[in-house]
């Protein structure tokens, strides 16, 4: 099938227009987690149950992490939990995943699925087993779109990049980025987000978690 | 080194308020700022089992019209599961942006699991002696177990650029497809990178 585009009209702009510098954009809503100054003994990073955050058009998260973990051959991923009741977190995600893992290019979709992000194949974090200083954590983006809607559905966007030499102890190479995307299969304003550690270890120093919105002042319709 | 409050600042977005508000957006770019990122969310009210990817046009130097000339040389990499692909374009007479899938309305908002994100940057839009340049990375999600109107398309993924060639300051863009509507809740906002 083929589409004929015809170019409608002189320019006019849709939106609201103009210059604004009153202070919206990109702003810092919440410290869930400093830095961590030692290793802690739980698996949770961090947790935010004080949404919803009705000021912004698009959420994002953005966090570093890496696992206490020294069993070789073991794989801990990160798990992104979201919901939108009391301080609990909700199922209905269906979602894809995709990264290059060394030479690897994989992919794969996921439906109703308990959690966001739960899938190590993905959003392996690095962890113990690994030496090198400089590469002691994994670095994760995650924007969430329409976040405060309650008739539209949410959807959601997560980088992690997560590299690691790639021959230490007998653990092969962790050179990797990863993307997951998906929807929510149901329609509330999200209220809390939780990160952890899934499949070894815990949460070790330096990990952290941000959140951050955009702050647009008004629907701009 | 600026210290004071500067980052990066909302300025401007639009949002379809019903299916059939919006075929395209429309918004100006503001020359407060060298580069604008925007954030996209939405999907086609259109009835068709595949992806397509928006018209993009500039504005040049508050002309009045949108820039249809030989104007814009493009390339994207795109993929599902472990497939990609690329292509590309060069002299043509519009930009094309990321792909967006399609679901037929019919529904105040959008259909369950088909949703397209898009984020980027426009670069250098305020410089009369450079060119303006689009990036951007984007995904559908299209789940083939909720697909009861009729639409299917695999969950992609993509990546691209688009190079306005002409060197001077861009003042709009357009994004869209004349004809065909975005469904009520789909959004652009702009955001504007003040290096202060």
């Amino acid at each position: 099938m083929s589409f004929v585009h015809a170019l409608a009209g002189s320019v006019s702009a849709s939106g609201a227009g103009g210059a604004d510098l009153s202070g919206n954009g990109w702003v810092m809503i919440e410290e869930i987690t400093a830095p961590l100054g030692s290793d802690s003994s739980s698996i949770y990073l961090g947790t935010t149950t004080n949404g919803p955050w009705t000021d912004y058009q698009v959420l994002q998260l953005r966090y570093g992490l890496r696992s206490t973990n020294t069993t070789a051959g073991t794989h801990p991923q990160m798990v992104l939990q979201m919901g939108h009741t009391s301080t609990s977190y909700t199922s209905g995600w269906d979602l894809n995943v995709h990264d290059h893992y060394g030479t690897s290019l994989r992919g794969n979709p996921y439906y109703n699925q308990s959690n966001a992000i739960e899938h190590g194949y993905g959003e392996q974090v690095v962890d113990n087993t690994y030496t090198v200083p400089a590469r002691t954590l994994s670095h994760g983006l995650l924007n969430v779109y329409n976040p405060n809607d309650s008739d539209n559905f949410l959807v959601y966007q997560n980088t992690l990049i997560s590299i690691s030499p790639t021959s230490v102890g007998n653990k092969s190479g962790h050179d990797m980025v990863g993307d997951n995307w998906g929807t929510s299969n149901w329609t509330n304003a999200l209220k809390n987000i939780r990160v952890y550690i899934s499949g070894g270890g815990y949460c070790a120093k330096g990990s952290y978690m941000y959140l951050f919105g955009l702050q647009t002042g008004s629907s701009g319709s | 080194m600026p210290q004071h409050d500067s980052g990066e600042l909302w300025y401007t977005g639009v949002e379809a308020t019903s299916d059939t508000s919006h075929s395209a957006f429309s918004l100006g770019l503001s020359n407060a700022y060298h580069h604008t990122r925007f954030f996209f969310r939405g999907a086609w009210n259109y009835n068709y089992a595949y992806t397509f990817q928006p018209y993009i046009y500039f504005e040049n130097n508050s002309s009045g019209s949108w820039d249809t000339a030989a104007s814009y040389n493009l390339a994207m990499a795109y993929g599902s599961g472990s497939n990609n692909w690329i292509w590309g374009t060069n002299r043509d007479a519009y930009g094309r942006g990321p792909l967006i899938n399609c679901h037929s309305a019919g529904t105040a908002s959008w259909s369950p699991n088909i949703i397209t994100w898009c984020e980027g940057t426009i670069w250098n839009h305020n410089a009369a002696d450079k060119a303006t340049s689009i990036t951007y990375r984007a995904a559908v999600q299209n789940d083939s177990n909720q697909a009861g109107d009729g639409t299917y398309s695999d969950p992609r993924f993509c990546w691209g650029w688009i190079n306005y060639r002409e060197a001077c300051i861009t003042t709009s863009m357009f994004w869209g497809y004349s004809g065909i509507n975005m469904v009520q809740g789909s959004r652009l906002d702009f955001v504007g990178v003040d290096l202060g």
